[in-house]
């Protein structure tokens, strides 16, 4: 990822970070991440991918802050992680959504309010539209979070991250433990967030999840980097062409692969496009509710 | 800043309370304040019903509070690293150290709304059960600085009456100050007397109490046959007997047209038994000798109590905070204890003593090593951080004080609390900030 893929304002950097997890004897045990590099500007979408124990997590919390890497270094919007002015601006989903279950999701988010030093004004109306935003107005705020799903205590962790209105907003593992609308959900305001010119760095080992939001990606393997790039690019097939049509007769589809293959193209596939598991299950219940909807208006 | 650390404050009261830690401290202390009571018996007199309410009743209640204090220190922020639940408030704006004020001003602030319902428990079961008039509070007069150094001139001349060998004086005088000012019972030998002086205040009280505690070297075997004789400003107002049947404890009221126009009260108790066997009368200059003369109401002087009491359970608090900050909570609470338990028995004598010169083992004279030394310094050192900076604490003395209805001094329990209460957790605090500071730096 270079400069002038970041426009040259980068809001995350991060350059050479290593990390060697030592004994209590301060002898090396385990490199977690060797060598990452990673630069992103606003409007990007950056997927950290990678296998269980890739050092995904590790990464990102040298990136907050929370951890010190062992060799690199890492700028947010130009200044040290840890500052409180880089923290102001910077909004958080852990991987473990562990929040205070003896909290409601107002009060969850009134206590992160303080923290970002709100305004108690301010604070009110925030937590209406994001407890709004993530589906968790009603009486549902105002439940303990500790007799909630996991899938509720994922929202109200998603809400909180966004509490500050971040420039630089970091997901891990963002749709765990929520269903396919609520992935969907998920996946719409990381594509939001994008467009708003925030700078969302999602790391995930749901490769098509990263797939569908995502516009780079850097592939973490045993703490190093073995791919990244614009998405496009990572994943364009140019040794193949591809075409969709609709409403093309039957028998026709056979003749038009026989003169491809007689232009000089070989393995030549003619078949139906099929929807992802994900739309036709989302049809369904669209499908469902409006069937619903038709039935109590009667 | 104000808006984080209230952040943390609510979370502060908030946690306590939903825990049902504070209902259970509830019910505990209901169970000492309401139910103990009916349990215990007293002497029978309004003075023992008195001692009894205030203090068999606010023991154990303030031994539940300062645990749980100490204890829900540890658990404020310690839990919550350790499920690395406070990684999201990490990397908020908030500092360390904000987080800590936060908690423990939430985990003071519960302290102060028990300790506030149990002396408004005890006080008005000591209205219902106690007679007005039994439960007047009495003041201790201030001790005269120039009678202090003119016994301990006395004493000085009474070993050395010729004056010490040169050169030694100084020293010897020194000695004899900490010695009358310390905390050991010093004999005054048949023959021999020991004096006191008081600071009358202006105007002169209406009446004044003077309450005499002594031992005799023989124990109770023999009691004390002596005399104090009374003065104020040089004018003698009384002469009271201490006789062999006095069980260790001589009262008198002093009358106040004695007292009128007096600027100094002096009282000397003079040891008359016979120089041919007679006991040595055993006596401590700090305590053994009070005139206490009246000083307002019980309300008042539990007022005065429960800034003295709300001080160490704000510095248990704060320890167990800054442990918890640096450690696990079973660590942290295992060391918070372990503190405690030092600076407890650190004010016992024998502990001191115990460290202090060299070791015998069955008669013989043992060796002492470097390590012997080095150990020792360590212990005595800090054995005495500990007790010095409890010290305002102690000096209050409220639990022994409301129990013999006796004025807690105002100047005394507002040092506890800005020294013990304040200051000393706020350095604690700098440290557990610092403490989680490096623990969020290395947040698996």
């Amino acid at each position: 990822m270079t400069e002038e893929t970041t426009g040259g304002r980068a809001t995350l950097e991060a350059e050479g970070l290593r990390k060697v997890f030592r004994d209590f004897w301060k002898r090396p045990r385990t490199v977690a991440v060797d060598g990452v590099s990673l630069r992103a500007g606003p409007g990007e979408v950056i997927g950290l991918l990678g296998p269980n124990g890739s050092g995904k997590s590790t990464t990102i919390k040298m990136i907050l802050g929370l951890l010190q890497p062992s060799a690199g270094r890492v700028r947010l919007f130009g200044l040290d992680p840890s500052s409180p002015a880089a923290r102001a601006r910077l909004g958080y989903l852990p991987e473990l959504s562990n929040l205070h279950k003896f909290l409601t999701p107002r009060e969850t988010l009134a206590y992160y309010a303080g923290l970002f030093g709100m305004p108690a004004s301010i604070r009110r109306d925030r937590t209406a539209a994001l407890l709004r935003r993530v589906g968790l107005d009603g009486r549902a705020a105002d439940r303990p979070v500790g007799e909630f799903s996991k899938g509720m205590a994922r929202r109200v962790g998603l809400a909180q991250a966004l509490l500050n209105d971040p420039e630089l907003v970091i997901l891990d593992e963002p749709t765990s433990g929520l269903d396919p609308v609520g992935r969907r959900e998920v996946k719409d305001l990381v594509r939001e967030l994008g467009a708003e010119g925030r700078t969302v760095l999602l790391s995930s080992h749901l490769l098509a999840e990263a797939e569908d939001v995502c516009t780079r990606v850097a592939i973490l393997v045993d703490g190093r980097v073995r791919a990244e790039g614009r998405l496009a690019d990572l994943l364009e097939r140019r040794d193949r062409v591809r075409f969709t049509a609709a409403g093309l007769p039957d028998g026709r589809a056979e003749a038009f692969r026989r003169e491809l293959e007689a232009a000089g193209a070989t393995s030549v596939e003619v078949d139906r496009p099929a929807l992802t598991l994900e739309n036709y299950f989302l049809e369904i219940l669209r499908r469902t509710r409006a069937e619903e909807a038709a039935e109590e208006a009667k | 800043m104000i808006r984080r650390v209230a952040a943390h404050f609510v979370l502060g009261l908030r946690a306590p309370w939903r825990s049902r830690l504070v209902a259970a401290l509830l019910v505990l202390l209901a169970a000492t304040v309401l139910v103990l009571p009916a349990h215990l018996h007293s002497d029978g007199t309004p003075a023992g019903e008195l001692r009894m309410l205030l203090t068999w009743t606010l023991g154990p209640a303030m031994a539940i509070l300062a645990a749980a204090s100490l204890w829900a220190g540890c658990a404020a922020i310690s839990p919550e690293v350790w499920d690395r639940r406070y990684a999201s408030a990490a990397v908020t704006p908030a500092r360390p150290f904000e987080a800590w004020l936060g908690r423990w001003l939430g985990l003071v602030a519960i302290d102060a709304a028990l300790l506030a319902a149990v002396l408004l428990g005890v006080g008005a079961q000591v209205a219902w059960r106690v007679p007005a008039a039994a439960t007047a509070v009495r003041a201790r007069l201030a001790a005269d600085p120039d009678a202090f150094e003119a016994e301990v001139r006395r004493v000085y001349r009474d070993i050395f009456p010729d004056g010490a060998p040169d050169g030694h004086e100084a020293g010897v005088l020194a000695s004899i100050r900490r010695d009358l000012a310390g905390e050991a019972y010093l004999p005054v030998a048949p023959g021999r007397a020991r004096a006191w002086g008081f600071l009358l205040p202006d105007p002169a009280p209406e009446e004044a109490e003077l309450r005499f505690q002594f031992m005799s070297s023989y124990g109770s075997l023999q009691g004390a046959k002596g005399a104090l004789a009374v003065s104020a400003d040089g004018r003698a107002v009384a002469e009271i007997p201490v006789t062999n049947d006095d069980p260790g404890f001589v009262s008198a009221t002093l009358p106040a047209s004695a007292l009128r126009g007096a600027r100094r009260l002096a009282v000397e108790f003079r040891n008359g038994e016979s120089a041919d066997g007679g006991a040595s009368v055993l006596l401590r200059q700090s305590d053994s000798l009070r005139v206490l003369v009246p000083a307002g109401g019980l309300a008042a002087n539990l007022l005065r109590a429960f800034l003295a009491l709300l001080a160490p359970l704000a510095l248990l608090a704060a320890l167990g905070a800054a442990l918890g900050c640096a450690f696990s909570f079973p660590v942290a609470a295992f060391l918070a204890t372990a503190v405690v338990t030092m600076a407890l028995a650190s004010g016992g004598t024998a502990f001191r003593d115990s460290f202090a010169g060299e070791s015998h083992h069955h008669g013989e004279a043992r060796v002492e090593t470097r390590l012997d030394r080095a150990t020792r310094r360590f212990s005595l050192g800090a054995s005495a951080v500990l007790r010095e900076s409890t010290a305002p604490i102690d000096r209050t003395e409220a639990l022994d004080r409301l129990g013999d209805g006796i004025a807690v001094d105002a100047r005394a329990a507002f040092l506890a609390l800005l020294l013990d209460g304040l200051a000393l957790p706020l350095l604690l605090g700098l440290l557990g900030g610092l403490a989680l500071r490096a623990r969020c730096r290395e947040m698996p």
